[in-house]
């Protein structure tokens, strides 16, 4: 059975610099993955590639088979990958409703959009706040927000790039609570995070990168464990690393 | 949290609803007065001003749908005016067989093409970018009026436009509408420059209704929300699946097609083109308008057009002689107006006014949501 995310040898350089350097990895259907690492590992670049909002220099992306290198980013969302965005990027002067409203009219969903919006908004607990204006939400609606949009595309596999940042505990947990849900309906996760022990929670796999290179992926426990993961967060132990880790 | 939510459905449903519909009734009131409107106005003058300024709302509401609600701002509106107005006028003189209607036509294609060709290489282009390829083309055109001059006229421009009134469609339309609301006794007695100016105020005035109306109706639609998002942030708008080269070259078309519309009525009413309808300035006047009545809106661009457009060839040149010595007066003293509108309206003057109006939301736009911001 074809898994349904694969990356290739994937590499993106800039220049010089090489962000991501033959970065392979699959995702299966259902799957919950953490795909970890210092600032500058190149976890954003990777995820750009994956969304199609960068074109990695060599190598391949393929959703259940088919490349989706050659895709326009539309098409890319519309084959079933979606994303947040780390610094959230809500539609601000559409109210929260419009806001999850624009993918399921570019989808072309039968019947009331509205309705189905709505739905959608009740998935990721921000039904309450339908017709405020987005840019009146708290950063932790905003990443609701930013998730209702993702998942009101349709997709099969979702990314999420640190929906925990800029948080409180408070609202990390809550927001935990939604993303559990999501896996418990079978939405098929890729999480960048920083925040690990938030992260560790809700992932049943970690892919941890170092300078552009995956340097340990498996088990959450078995890959925090890993010497090489433990150097590449500065020599400390990962708990540690928590409290100093988000940006 | 699913308590909250299911509880909280009904009324943030209906209430998301109202953000959506702008208020109809309110609406409809402005056409259905002016339609009236020369019933009780006997002054000319002021009715021919009101037929300018009402192709003005064309010109506004078409530069809106791609400016305001897709955020590539336009500088060279004129470009699309005058290339309809041109080609309906090069019809004049050289196949004046060819009916007005068809002239027209022609004249909306080729500003549709127009935009094409300025649409597909500014995809790219944004902010500042897009102002100066869009004003350089605008340019251009004038540039080439002078290098065609014996086609185009340079300066001179071109006479003899064939009027409304001659129109197959738009005399009959405009002379009944004339004879319905003013009585065909009435209409009868004018002398033949009055009917004129009644004729061509009916048909601006129903061209108007169309193309605002159909503009309405898409910006307060769900492709109108599309347009809207990609004005907000194009990167998530590609993230929630828009296809953005779509939807922004569809912008330019129709904004274009609606622009060269309106130019070449405007020409089939005056009965002349010129340099006007290509310029800066009147590029810049648009702008001014949307600005003033509330860009992103249709409908607040529509409503300044009147306020400016009036103001600018009626009521100041009667409120000081300043005005009528140098006309050039006027424009600064709106870019001055406008300065102080932005100021204490950032979102123009009309949707906050209509806010008002008609209570909270209802006349808002698609988007809608700026009208409750707090800001």
């Amino acid at each position: 059975m074809t898994a349904l995310l694969e990356a290739e040898a994937v590499t993106r350089r800039f220049g010089g610099l090489t962000a991501v350097n033959e970065v392979s990895f699959t995702v299966e259907q259902g799957a919950a993955v953490g795909l970890i690492g210092a600032n500058g590992a190149g976890k954003t670049t990777l995820f750009n590639c994956l969304t199609g909002f960068d074109k990695p220099t060599s190598g391949d992306v393929r959703l259940r088979g088919k490349s989706l290198l050659k895709l326009p980013r539309h098409k890319v969302v519309g084959s079933g990958v979606a994303r947040t965005f780390q610094i959230v990027k809500p539609f601000p002067d559409l109210p929260v409703l419009a806001n999850v409203m624009v993918p399921l009219i570019v989808r072309r969903t039968k019947g009331d959009v509205k309705a189905e919006a709505l739905k959608v908004l009740q998935r990721v607990g921000l039904a309450h706040r339908a017709a405020s204006p987005s840019s009146q939400l708290s950063e932790g609606d905003l990443k609701r927000l930013e998730m209702a949009r993702a998942l009101a595309t349709g997709p099969e596999l979702l990314l999420l790039d640190e929906p925990f940042a800029g948080l409180s505990t408070n609202e990390i947990g809550v927001l935990s609570e939604t993303i559990n849900q999501l896996k418990a309906d079978g939405v098929t996760l890729v999480i960048v995070e920083h925040k690990i022990g938030s992260l560790l929670a809700l992932v049943d796999r970690v892919i941890a990168m170092d300078q552009g290179r995956v340097i340990a992926d498996g088990e959450p426990e078995a890959v925090m464990r890993d010497p090489a993961v433990v150097r590449a967060y500065l020599g400390g132990d990962p708990e540690a690393q928590e409290e100093a880790g988000h940006e | 949290m699913t308590d909250t939510a299911a509880h909280a459905k009904p009324s943030a449903g209906s209430r998301a609803k109202r953000f959506l519909k702008p208020n109809v009734v309110l609406l409809a009131l402005i056409p259905l007065f002016l339609l009236y409107l020369p019933r009780f106005v006997e002054n000319t003058t002021l009715l021919q001003a009101i037929s300018v300024a009402t192709i003005f709302v064309m010109f506004a509401a078409s530069w809106d749908i791609l400016s305001g609600y897709t955020g590539q701002v336009s500088f060279g509106h004129a470009a699309f005016i005058g290339t309809g107005a041109y080609t309906v006028a090069l019809f004049s003189k050289y196949e004046p067989g060819v009916s007005n209607e068809l002239a027209l036509l022609a004249g909306v294609l080729v500003a549709a093409l127009l935009g094409v060709a300025i649409g597909v290489p500014c995809l790219r282009l944004k902010g500042p970018y897009l102002a100066l390829a869009t004003l350089s083309v605008a340019g251009a055109l004038v540039q080439i009026t002078f290098i065609y001059k014996e086609q185009l006229g340079g300066e001179d421009g071109i006479a003899g436009v064939k009027n409304v009134q001659d129109g197959a469609v738009t005399g009959p339309l405009g002379e009944g509408l004339s004879k319905l609301v003013l009585g065909p006794l009435t209409f009868g007695g004018k002398s033949p420059f009055d009917q004129y100016i009644y004729v061509s105020y009916f048909v601006a005035l129903l061209a108007m209704v169309l193309v605002v109306g159909g503009l309405m109706l898409l910006g307060y639609g769900k492709r109108g929300l599309v347009l809207r998002s990609i004005q907000q942030d194009e990167a998530a708008a590609e993230a929630a699946g828009v296809p953005l080269t779509r939807y922004k070259l569809a912008a330019f078309v129709l904004s274009a097609a609606c622009a060269g519309f309106a130019g070449g009525l405007y020409a089939q009413i005056r009965g002349t083109v010129a340099l006007d309808l290509l310029s800066v300035d009147l590029s810049l006047l648009i702008i001014i308008i949307a600005a003033f009545g509330g860009a992103g809106s249709i409908i607040g661009p529509a409503i300044g057009a009147y306020a400016v457009i009036l103001l600018q060839n009626y009521y100041l040149d009667r409120a000081s002689d300043v005005f009528v010595e140098h006309p050039e007066l006027k424009i600064g003293s709106f870019a001055l107006l406008l300065i102080v509108v932005l100021i204490v309206a950032p979102r123009g003057l009309v949707p906050p006014l209509l806010q008002r109006l008609s209570g909270r939301g209802s006349p808002s736009r698609a988007a809608g949501a700026a009208l409750t911001e707090s800001a």
